[in-house]
């Protein structure tokens, strides 16, 4: 721990970033797993949290703070996941095939109780999926899930809500009743 | 929210736990991360005319806005918030401005907190520990370089001790308490009593001579009697400083090495992980110099620079390496102190020969150590396109291990929010909030928690933030509660009806949320 660094204020130190490692320690996980969640793909995702940590060093002003730093980090990985995904598209415009659809969380579904779920959330679009993930999955306040995706917490909630509808919409009404214990 | 909505929140509450068990990180992520932040150039700040012209583009804005306004209407002041009325037996509310916790303290074992105060406390000379801190205490601490904070809570009974390079406020005593001067480690400290209660609140403060300026001390407890409180007190002592710590020989040491990963470039980097398995601590400082032998036999001659690694403390702070520390492992995240790590790139274009030993050189004649260099490599790219003749390695001074930081996220205080049956748009909500210390062991606040409250409804947001009134509060025994009043301004357009309201507190120490129902009728 720099705490030293960390409380120096919001902006960055340009000559000391020794408080930089730890933190990339501490949110590289969470960072990789929100990752392959908005890209469906562990190398994507990989590369993807990478360059959003080199962003986020190279910018001046990263904030120092654990939380603030989580947010921009996780602004950063959004904004390349956007990126990744109309790449992909306009490649797939392109192109006479298709692109395979990947399905990188196969092994993730085999160990996953509840797989319909999973399935249904990773084929929720991008901005719904992003809510889902911060809201149930990082277990973020409303707040902090509007400040990740830049918009209002009531958006959010509208977001989450109709996120919610389309999964109970996917899963059908049946689908209450195989959940595990 | 239907109660299948509900099911749903949980079940995608459990799924989070099988997805993140299951999409594990590669294991070089982390080498890659810092090697790509490695390679990228940190912009400069935004120069000062740039900033000095946004801000006049600002103010000639918010002018131009404010003259529109004007020409429409006569601005009329804003409402100003009434003032809180004190709920008897409620400790008043304060408009105190915001301040978020800027870190988070850490939960360990008192032993692995010393290990992380004596690693990340490098300017205090002596750092001070207690060594008489039973088996059946945790520790929450923060520290940095210059300073530390230490707190041990008893899981078993209601004890608490904290030891701290700083001293807080020391309240009065009450009548039945009493304030001493006494000798303590060679100084005159001011001892304190609070009350006649055989364990009840102590306070011991000092200045430590160290090698420079004093140091104020302090030691807090709550829950132990004198003749405990004394023994911990007895007990404190410096840890060992780096500066009396050997430096480690070859003999001493074990070497793994391999390639870390690739940033962008062609740019390799090579990672070598040391542990020490003698029967004594030691320590690395500085940078070893690093040789290459060709497969052909030859010596590779590259000139070293230092690798610039602005992710690690500047100067170089020496790496600790405890008695038999853990072999280190490839690529694998350490979970302990008393391991060091080299990073190194290595260029010799246009030849690109095979390698088939490297050396590391010790500083300051500590030996030297060799490794077949199997799975190292040269790194190429750019700099060698169109046959240029790139000769060099770059090596990073000895940085210590450290395992992942054990921040605490929850507060050991539950959050009751206790409403009126109902309020009138318009008016100020008067409420209250009850914080009730569930942790088994006296609390104390160190810092004022920063608090939120989150009255919003469905296209009307309704957010205040400010800091709660609590510097001055004792100790607050287990299971104990304090009651806080609040207000909170309610506008007349809030839609009628029932809502929640959130109340979420952020500390250093942990958060904590509560909610409840408000009612709200029509203005």
């Amino acid at each position: 721990m720099r705490g030293e660094n960390r409380e120096r204020g919001s902006q960055l130190d340009t000559a000391d970033r020794s408080w930089f490692e730890p933190l990339a320690r501490t949110f590289e996980r969470p960072a990789y797993h929100f990752a392959v969640m908005l890209t469906r793909d562990r190398a994507i995702a990989e590369e993807l949290v990478q360059e959003a940590f080199a962003r986020v060093w190279a910018s001046p002003r990263t904030p120092s703070a654990e939380p603030d730093f989580r947010r921009w980090l996780y602004r950063a990985i959004t904004n390349l996941a956007r990126d990744y995904h109309r790449r992909r598209l306009l490649e797939s415009k392109l192109r006479f095939w298709a692109p395979p659809e990947i399905d990188p969380v196969e092994d993730v579904l085999n160990r996953a109780d509840d797989r319909d779920l999973l399935r249904a959330v990773i084929a929720l679009p991008l901005k719904d999926r992003q809510a889902i993930y911060l809201r149930y999955f990082d277990g973020l306040p409303f707040a902090d899930v509007a400040q990740v995706m830049g918009t209002t917490e009531s958006a959010v909630r509208v977001r989450v809500h109709r996120a919610l509808k389309s999964l109970r919409v996917r899963l059908g009404p049946s689908s209450a009743s195989e959940v595990p214990a | 929210m239907s109660d299948f909505d509900v099911e749903l929140e949980e079940r995608l509450r459990e799924l989070s736990l099988a997805f993140k068990d299951g999409v594990q990180p590669p294991a070089p992520l982390h080498i890659g991360v810092m090697a790509r932040t490695a390679a990228r150039p940190m912009r400069p700040r935004p120069v000062l005319v740039r900033e000095i012209a946004t801000a006049v583009a600002l103010v000639v804005f918010v002018s131009l806005i404010a003259f529109g306004f004007s020409r429409l209407r006569t601005l009329t002041p804003a409402p100003i918030k009434p003032s809180p009325r004190p709920t008897a037996s409620a400790i008043p509310w304060t408009p105190a401005p915001v301040v978020f916790p800027p870190t988070s303290a850490q939960l360990w074992t008192p032993l692995e907190a010393a290990a992380w105060i004596g690693h990340t406390v490098a300017t205090l000379d002596p750092v001070l520990l207690p060594s008489a801190i039973a088996d059946d205490y945790q520790a929450e601490f923060l520290a940095d370089q210059g300073s530390f904070s230490v707190e041990y809570a008893s899981r078993t009974r209601h004890a608490t001790v904290e030891l701290a390079s700083s001293q807080p406020v020391m309240p009065a005593p009450t009548s039945q308490g009493h304030r001493t001067a006494q000798q303590f480690r060679g100084v005159t400290a001011t001892y304190q009593v609070d009350s006649a209660a055989p364990a009840g609140s102590r306070w011991l403060f000092w200045n430590e001579t160290g090698s420079g300026q004093p140091i104020a001390y302090s030691l807090i407890a709550d829950g132990l009697s004198e003749s405990d409180f004394w023994q911990v007190a007895n007990s404190i002592g410096p840890l060992p400083s780096l500066g009396t710590v050997r430096a480690c020989a070859a003999a001493d040491l074990h070497a793994v090495a391999g390639r870390g990963g690739a940033a962008t470039g062609g740019l390799i980097f090579n990672l070598i992980y040391l542990s020490n398995h003698s029967d004594t601590p030691c320590a690395l400082n500085g940078t070893p110099q690093i040789l290459m032998k060709t497969r052909s036999g030859g010596t590779l001659s590259l000139p070293q620079k230092d690798m610039p690694a602005p992710w690690l403390p500047s100067p170089a702070i020496p790496a600790l390496m405890s008695a038999h520390s853990p072999d280190p492992q490839l690529y694998s995240q350490s979970n302990s102190f008393g391991q060091a790590s080299v990073m190194f790139a290595m260029w010799d274009c246009p030849a690109n020969p095979t390698l088939s030993v490297f050396t590391i050189v010790l500083p300051r004649g500590g030996g030297l150590i060799s490794l077949p260099a199997n799975d190292i490599a040269l790194s190429g790219g750019g700099e060698c396109e169109g046959g240029n003749i790139v000769q060099r390695i770059e090596v990073s001074p000895f940085n210590g291990t450290e395992p992942q930081p054990s921040w605490i996220e929850n507060s050991p205080l539950s959050v009751t929010v206790n409403l009126p049956d109902h309020i009138r748009a318009g008016q100020s909500l008067h409420y209250q909030v009850v914080l009730t210390n569930t942790s088994g062991a006296p609390f104390r606040f160190h810092d004022c928690p920063s608090y939120t409250e989150d009255a919003s409804r469905l296209g009307r947001k309704n957010l205040a933030s400010y800091q709660l009134n609590c510097s001055g509060l004792g100790w607050l025994a287990p299971d104990a509660s304090l009651t806080f009043a609040m207000v909170l301004d309610l506008p007349a357009g809030t839609p009628p009806g029932a809502g929640d309201l959130r109340w979420a507190m952020r500390s250093t120490y942990g958060n904590g949320e509560g909610r409840a129902t408000l009612t709200v009728t029509a203005a």
